[in-house]
């Protein structure tokens, strides 16, 4: 490697959860996240009934985290981890129906896809061939070795 | 979910109209709801297609922070294959050897990144960041400009300046009476004496390196598991530098995957945006002069002229293309029309441009884009259930 190669750093903490008191309200620490799922998943908290307040932040331009905080109505009897879960879990069915307009709309995008999922099997099966072939290398070797050990015996 | 208001456009800025109905519509409830809710309502279509790389969609009823979720993702997290290390040999042309690596690595290369494994995954065999041919694509660039390709060229000019008989006047100015015409005449001949000149075999001979001179040399199993592929740079016609007669290129540049947020050469777009669609309505109607005036001098192809029925007058203008508003506010300037024309912004319809470098198509990219998001959200869900899990 060379000296001046600079790697992307990741966040010290992946995740977190901060507070105390009733499960309902918390806040989440969620590092190498930023606006992208951070405003998307506030607006999808925004339209659950269950939950009182949800808002983003992020601390630091610098820095590669983001605070969710999300506080649950009293008598609603979710967790914030739950609704949190749900969000996303939510943002990730929105995408599978945007996902399928598209191709509908777009039928280029099948295309790919389909064939994309032809040229990994393809590659896979040609990484096992290439294991496989390897291996049979490595029996060839320890056959000659135990040979070697009979011939210093004598 | 429909938007719960609009934006309405004023001289200065824009104002939001809350629309008290369409929030009481609007009440939160499950998710579940949310999604029956979002799946009615979304709407897509492509509203133009100017080239093979650029696409125009036009989203309808979707929040923006979704729209720009995408955006963000379009711009710095979809992986390309870029060049990134630079083995230089020989380098004697004038331009620096640190500037033609940066030139290089600003090539596209035309590579699924889908079939290159990122730098940091290991194989079990080597060591994580160290190049294998399952993590990196190999070029090499050797380029000599010779004194025989400048004596070829020279050649090449005499039998062209021989052929052509109207090459006499090198350059010579004509004089002419008439000021205007004379200036006329000095740009055009000076463009003439401009042609005559390259024509001249005292013009330096100068090689040009174009990024189709770059090879791709097939390391390890490579040349087996890419035999059916096309593995090149996407434009064949980038000038990357130009070599005088005894300068030589002798470099090997290693291309790897990685994304626009680590540098700008890995993004795949070379501009994704959105801008929210625009309303327009004619709250008076619009006659003769003023029409006229409107159609083709304040908001051009958004109103077009049609006879008018209104007795005593000859045209009128109607909307016909409120995508081509580029909220100029132009028409402002005439009280009249300022009057008569309402512009409201609405705040879920959008207007996605994606301009694709010529890695992927920009459908495909979008899709790419939008299975990057289902990642996220299975990531924030994972890291959330092991943290219940402890």
């Amino acid at each position: 490697m060379s000296v001046n190669e600079v790697k992307l750093k990741k966040a010290p903490i992946s995740f977190q959860v901060k507070g105390t008191g009733p499960a309902t309200s918390r806040t989440f620490v969620i590092g190498d996240e930023d606006h992208t799922i951070g405003n998307s998943a506030r607006h999808i908290l925004m339209q659950d009934a269950r939950v009182a307040f949800a808002g983003y932040s992020v601390p630091h331009p610098s820095e590669p985290i983001m605070h969710v905080r999300i506080q649950c109505k009293a008598d609603s009897g979710c967790t914030a981890m739950d609704a949190l879960k749900d969000s996303c879990q939510t943002l990730h069915s929105q995408c599978d129906i945007v996902l399928q307009r598209l191709e509908e709309l777009l039928p280029e995008v099948k295309e790919d896809r389909l064939q994309m999922e032809k040229i990994i099997l393809k590659d896979n099966e040609f990484f096992e061939e290439q294991e496989e072939e390897e291996e049979d290398d490595e029996e060839i070797l320890e056959d000659q070795d135990e040979d070697a050990d009979v011939y210093m015996e004598e | 979910m429909v938007a719960t208001g609009v934006y309405e456009v004023q001289e200065s800025g824009l104002q939001w109209k809350h629309n008290i109905q369409q929030q009481r519509e609007n009440e939160p409830g499950t998710p579940q709801e949310f999604l029956d809710n979002f799946s009615q309502n979304f709407e897509m279509r492509v509203l133009e297609r100017p080239s093979e790389d650029h696409l125009i969609l036009e989203f309808n009823h979707v929040d923006v922070s979704f729209v720009n979720a995408l955006r963000r993702i379009l711009l710095s997290e979809i992986p390309t294959v870029a060049i990134e290390m630079v083995y230089m040999w020989i380098n004697t042309g004038i331009i620096h050897d640190e500037v033609l690596c940066h030139r290089l690595g600003l090539i596209p290369i035309y590579f699924d990144p889908r079939r290159l494994q990122s730098m940091e995954e290991t194989d079990g065999t080597a060591e994580a960041g160290a190049p294998t041919d399952r993590n990196t694509i190999v070029f090499r660039l050797n380029i000599k400009c010779t004194a025989e390709d400048a004596q070829e060229d020279k050649k090449k000019h005499q039998k062209s300046a021989a052929a052509d008989d109207d090459s006499d006047d090198e350059g010579v100015v004509p004089k002419s009476a008439h000021p205007a015409l004379e200036e006329a005449t000095t740009a055009a001949a000076r463009a003439k004496a401009k042609e005559n000149s390259k024509k001249i075999p005292k013009r330096p001979y100068t090689k040009h390196v174009y990024s189709g001179d770059m090879e791709w040399v097939p390391q390890g199993d490579q040349a087996k598991r890419l035999e059916d592929t096309d593995v090149r740079v996407v434009h064949d016609d980038i000038l990357i530098c130009k070599l005088r007669p005894g300068q030589e290129i002798e470099l090997e540049a290693h291309a790897r995957k990685g994304t626009g947020k680590d540098h700008a050469k890995f993004s795949p777009v070379a501009t994704a945006s959105y801008r929210l669609c625009t309303e327009i309505t004619l709250l008076e109607p619009v006659y003769d002069e003023l029409a006229e005036e409107l159609v083709h001098l304040y908001e051009p192809g958004v109103f077009e002229l049609v006879p008018s029925d209104e007795p005593g007058t000859r045209v009128e203008a109607k909307v016909c293309n409120p995508y081509a508003c580029t909220m100029s506010r132009n028409y402002m300037r005439n009280p009249q029309l300022a009057k008569a024309i309402k512009m409201v912004r609405i705040p879920d319809r959008f207007i996605f441009s994606i301009e694709s470098v010529g890695h992927y198509k920009p459908a495909v990219l979008l899709g790419q884009a939008l299975n990057i998001l289902q990642g996220k959200c299975r990531r924030v869900q994972d890291l959330a259930d092991q943290a219940m899990g402890r």
